[in-house]
């Protein structure tokens, strides 16, 4: 009697411990990030907004460095405070993110994916800048790491310990510059969201697409109501609207503004940002 | 689903199927030594499957007349050593005399007997020349297990086992009524197996749950009828262990890192889950029309429901601790010093920086859980859909079998073996959304399409049937198939005695149909996905020739021949199931010539063979599926044309040193390799295009099993006390070879004359020990003994593995460019270690 009762004790307690343990959804800290046990689990928790400058005033102290299109080391504790404008949601922005302050606005270059996944658009961050590498790639004020005597990507685990999330996103954080002709367009929106207003894509004949896979990593389009100095610059291997057909008649164009020397490129960064006007 | 099964487990029960076989011919295997049954009879994690080595499970083989087979897969089963490095398939296994390997794969999954070690000891075992009376064995040999109550040992027999292997705990107890005066007999087995996720183990997180049963019941009718009824499974959740590169065991600081693992909220959460549950009704029919003519009828059912879920991303980055962009060597070259452009000191910085952070702390180097949910819910915030998320891949089968074998005693010395068999199959693979990890949904739409067409194109969707669907969890997506096979075989075998010899002659032939049924319209084959593929059929077959002369003294000698056609299984028979119909181009019966040559000495002191074996097997098919980094797209790769060889020397001598000491010594050396280039015809997943290459494999050799080996043990028993002290070494163990970077394309574009030599794992040394005694007691007897492995705690030898199907090159499809990779996939194969030191505690009562 005692050997059944010690076999039925043993089974039973086998069949309690058994079962794969039932994962909650989503973690309870995150319903509630004002109320995170250790903070946010990307980035690093420790950075305290102390010795922050606009993004005008940093492209500034950088300014030579950034039209010789070099790159320098960061050696002054300084950070900024921004917002995230943009990211590679869709791959329009790829190994990058844009931020942006009421001064201005810049990209950051990471060799990472899914940057969308801890830095969603209209998210606030610290960016702790000490250690970091400014520079322009083809005069393009970016953040990274060197690379061919220029500015490029950054280890993904460097700008890890260099940013904090601050906030969550918050509607209306972030708002594109209206552009209504080439001539409002100039480097102090570089980095920053602008909605060019009314246009037409070049080309546009319900057939031809963003960027098609021809070999070349990234394809150039137009816009009929720009010059050839101005154009969309799209990934054909990445982009997730590569394939899509460019839409016929005008419309509400979001991009970030960016340059490589004197022309002017306009990334979109998802589809969304393609709004169509009605005839 | 587990209700489902209950259901259809109860319905079987009931069922009155008819089967056979011929249970007095069966080797019993003598249950008095207890030592030898807890060693012998206790399936090691490598022969159950579970220890997920590349589905390299060892080969369970056994023999009473060759002291090296009899031995071997006990012996370095740690190492996985298969038998001739045959694919498992080659392996049959039988229950009652029905055939029970997987239909579409060709192999038998020991895990669905796994814990049933009390019921699975009585075993009729085969070589590949030796004749039996269930079936013409394959060339890696057969086993029939009779799993009739009547054949399970009467009495209690309880068992308790402490081990820090598959699982830490065992808890075994089996019930065997004999046969009553009625005529019945009735049996009982169950058994649970645990292991914790933080437990003490050679596996970092692989847990373990198991609760396997077998009821049996037999009723001697009369003396010409006998009918018995077998049900079991062994429903079993556990983790799994991922092979690992040598970077990464580097940085882990240990063979044994797994990087499956992951954390969660500060808990140890495993990404790859198995659900394995395929209860299994054989009902058999003996039959004895008189002493020299029987009959034994088995049928079988089988529903076998087999699951995995893994870690996926979705328009992100992979979740994988160990992918190789979150390796410092793909930072910094560490392989070539001559190599200016990444191995600057800005590369040395990134190579330390990640090198600290994967030191710095375990989280560092595990999956990050918390960080996936948060990317999901951030995503989501944004409008976006799941990043990462994680499927479950299903693979259920319904399989119902009809076996009959008769065996005729034509006169003294001769006798007729005749049976048939038949069996028809449905497997359904397809696949769900089993967590979403906080997201908030998902499209069932073709990531690797979207980007090469416009968002709103067909050819974008998986199911076009249900366009866009959003998937929640639970959710079939992706792909969803049946796959059916209906099989039917003759056969036969005679055997002669005259004098000194003895010959005999088996053949068989075979009928084979297959076909798929899509239950999704894939958008990449709108008219050939949906609904049933043509059907292909096989007519196979072939025949087999042995004999033994008797020279006298104790010597004799086997020889034997075969050859045989099989029909190519379904598993690798379509060239995309999970997007189309398609067959594979050039699908054809693979062929198998075999032969071996044997010297045996049977003495009072001394046993041993000697084996010398060659077989060539020509026209087999491979089916795989990798990412091409050329093509930037997933590929479907389909392998025809293969002709390979096997061939080696085998030897094994047990001597008796004294009455009390035995010494035992085995050895190979054996050849498995490709002798010929394949062709290669892929489907990319990203445009549904196929391309033709030629994968360069000649000389590859067969993986994940040791090509040398030896072993040399002794074994002492005094007065109940049972010790063995045994050294193993094995050798040349390759991993399986990565096609494309042996296409003869790949091979161009690097300007290389011939194609990288295979990668070889390190062998190596083990020393294994056991002790045991064993208690008559008043009433019954109790048992205890310990079995230890690799006592030396050797972690270095390799046990297998697989290169990587990546390339070490960027290729530029406009202008032909190609730019060499800074991390070299060809360096970093992934690997399997074999487990440290490890054993077993075993104390078995029987009353």
């Amino acid at each position: 009697m005692k050997l059944k009762n010690l076999i039925l004790f043993l089974a039973v307690s086998f069949l309690v411990s058994c079962g794969e343990k039932d994962w909650d959804d989503v973690p309870g800290y995150f319903r509630n990030p004002n109320d995170l046990p250790y903070g946010y689990p990307f980035g690093n928790n420790t950075l305290v907004d102390e010795n922050v400058i606009s993004i005008a005033d940093l492209k500034n102290r950088y300014s030579t460095v950034i039209s010789s299109s070099q790159s320098a080391l960061i050696e002054d504790d300084i950070k900024i405070k921004a917002v995230v404008s943009a990211n590679d949601s869709e791959s329009g922005l790829s190994n990058a993110v844009a931020l942006e302050d009421e001064t201005g606005g810049i990209l950051v270059s990471i060799s990472d994916n899914g940057i969308c996944g801890y830095l969603p658009v209209a998210a606030e961050i610290l960016v702790d800048l000490k250690g970091l590498y400014i520079g322009g790639y083809g005069e393009m004020p970016q953040i990274g790491a060197p690379y061919n005597n220029t500015i490029g990507r950054m280890n993904k685990y460097v700008w890890q310990d260099h940013f904090r999330i601050l906030s969550d996103p918050e509607e209306g954080r972030v708002v594109p510059k209206i552009i209504n002709s080439e001539s409002e367009i100039s480097d102090e929106y570089l980095g920053t969201l602008i909605t060019l207003k009314n246009v037409s894509f070049h080309g546009a004949d319900g057939k031809a697409v963003f960027a098609p896979d021809q070999g070349s990593s990234y394809v150039e389009r137009y816009l009929n109501e720009y010059p050839t100095n101005y154009v969309i610059r799209t990934s054909a291997y990445y982009a997730k609207y590569a394939n899509d057909i460019m839409p016929e008649g005008s419309v509400d164009l979001t991009v970030v503004l960016t340059r490589y020397r004197d022309t002017w490129q306009f990334l979109i960064p998802t589809r969304a940002c393609i709004k169509l006007l009605e005839d | 689903m587990y209700k489902k099964v209950l259901i259809l487990s109860a319905a079987l029960c009931a069922t009155p199927l008819l089967k056979a076989q011929e249970a007095d011919t069966l080797i019993k295997n003598d249950d008095s030594n207890p030592s030898l049954d807890e060693s012998s009879f206790t399936f090691t994690e490598s022969q159950l499957g579970e220890d997920d080595n590349d589905g390299k499970t060892s080969t369970v083989l056994s023999s009473a007349s060759n002291v090296f087979t009899a031995n071997v897969s006990m012996k370095l089963g740690a190492s996985g050593y298969r038998f001739r490095a045959y694919d498992n398939k080659y392996n049959e296994v039988y229950i009652n005399g029905v055939l029970v390997n997987d239909p579409e794969r060709g192999y038998f999954r020991f895990s669905q007997i796994g814990g049933l070690n009390n019921i699975s000891r009585n075993s009729d075992n085969a070589l590949p020349f030796e004749e039996n009376v269930y079936c013409m064995p394959g060339i890696a040999g057969s086993v029939n297990y009779d799993f009739r109550a009547s054949q399970v040992p009467q009495g209690n027999k309880l068992t308790l086992s402490l081990a820090n292997r598959t699982y830490t705990g065992r808890l075994m107890y089996s019930y065997g009524s004999g046969v009553n005066p009625s005529g019945w007999s009735f049996a009982g087995n169950i058994t649970a197996r645990y292991a914790s996720i933080n437990g003490f183990r050679n596996v970092e997180g692989a847990f373990y749950n198991s609760l396997s049963y077998y009821f049996g019941a037999e009723k001697i009718i009369n003396s010409s009828h006998t009918l018995s009824l077998s049900t079991f499974a062994n429903p079993t959740m556990r983790g799994s262990r991922g092979a690992s590169t040598d970077e990464a065991y580097f940085l882990a600081g240990s063979n044994s890192y797994n990087p499956y693992l992951g954390y969660y909220n500060g808990e140890v959460r495993n990404s790859r889950v198995v659900r394995d549950f395929a209860p299994t009704t054989v009902l058999t029919w003996d039959f004895a029309a008189n002493d020299n003519l029987k009959i034994t009828t088995s049928a079988l059912l089988v529903y076998s429901m087999y699951s995995n879920t893994k870690l996926a991303y979705n328009n992100s980055t992979n979740p994988a601790p160990d992918y190789y962009k979150n390796l410092p060597s793909s930072f910094y070259d560490v392989y070539d010093a001559n190599n200016t452009e990444n191995r600057r000191d800005v590369d040395l910085q990134n190579w330390n920086y990640v090198y600290d952070y994967w030191t710095s702390s375990v989280n560092s180097r595990y999956i990050n859980f918390d960080k996936l949910y948060f990317a999901n819910v951030s995503a989501s915030k944004n409008g976006g859909e799941a990043l990462y998320y994680m499927p479950q891949i299903h693979t259920e089968r319904i399989s119902a079998g009809l076996s009959s074998a008769l065996r005729y005693n034509l006169g003294a010395n001769s006798r007729l073996n005749l049976g048939i068999s038949a069996s028809r199959n449905k497997v359904n693979h397809y696949q769900t959304v089993y967590d979403m990890l906080g997201a908030k949904y998902l499209h069932n739409t073709n990531s690797y399409a979207v980007g090469s067409y416009d968002s709103g194109d067909y050819r974008v969707q998986y199911d076009m049937l249900h366009p866009d669907k959003l998937l929640q969890e639970g959710d079939v997506f992706g792909y969803d198939y049946n796959i059916f096979v209906d099989k039917a075989d003759l056969w036969s075998s005679y055997s002669l005695d005259a004098g000194g010899l003895h010959a005999y002659v088996s053949g068989k032939i075979g009928y084979t149909d297959m076909f798929r049924e899509g239950k999704m319209q894939n958008g990449f084959a709108p008219n050939n996905s949906y609904g049933p593929s043509k059907k292909a059929y096989f007519l196979d077959g072939g025949g087999k020739i042995g004999s033994t002369l008797n020279l006298g003294m104790g010597h004799a000698i086997d020889l034997g021949f075969g050859y045989q056609a099989d029909a190519p299984d379904a598993g690798s028979a379509f060239s995309a199931p999970e997007i189309n119909n398609n067959f594979v181009v050039g699908l054809d019966c693979e062929k198998i010539l075999s032969g071996q040559l044997s010297y045996a000495y049977s003495g009072s002191m001394v046993k041993a063979t000697l084996t010398g074996y060659y077989n060539k097997i020509t026209d087999a098919t491979k089916w795989t599926c990798f990412y091409s980094d050329d093509d930037h797209s997933f590929t479907y790769v389909s392998m025809t044309g293969i002709e390979k060889e096997y061939y080696g020397v085998e030897f094994g001598v047990s001597l008796k040193l004294t009455s009390k000491l035995e010494l035992l010594a085995l050895g190979a050396v054996s050849e498995a390799k490709y002798t010929s280039d394949c062709n290669a015809s892929y489907m990319l997943s990203n445009s549904a295009a196929y391309k033709n290459d030629v994968v360069l494999s000649k000389g590859m050799r067969e993986d994940g099993t040791p090509l040398t080996l030896a072993s040399l043990g002794f074994t002492y028993n005094l007065k109940g006390w049972y010790l063995e002290l045994t050294g193993n070494y094995f050798d040349r163990i390759y991993l399986s070879f990565s096609p494309v970077s042996r296409y003869a394309a790949t091979l161009k574009k690097q300007e290389l004359a011939e194609a990288p030599a295979q990668t070889e794992g390190k062998g190596g040394f083990m020393l294994d020990c056991s002790i045991g005694k064993n208690f008559r007691l008043k009433k019954g007897s109790l048992y205890a003994g310990l079995m230890l492995t690799n006592i030396l705690n050797n972690c270095n030898i390799c046990t297998g593995g697989y290169e990587q199907s990546r390339t070490d090159y960027s290729y530029n499809t406009s202008t032909d460019a190609v730019t060499d990779k800074v991390y070299k996939f060809s360096a970093n194969p992934k690997k399997y270690y074999a487990w440290g030191i490890n054993g077993m505690f075993n104390i078995v009562y029987r009353f």
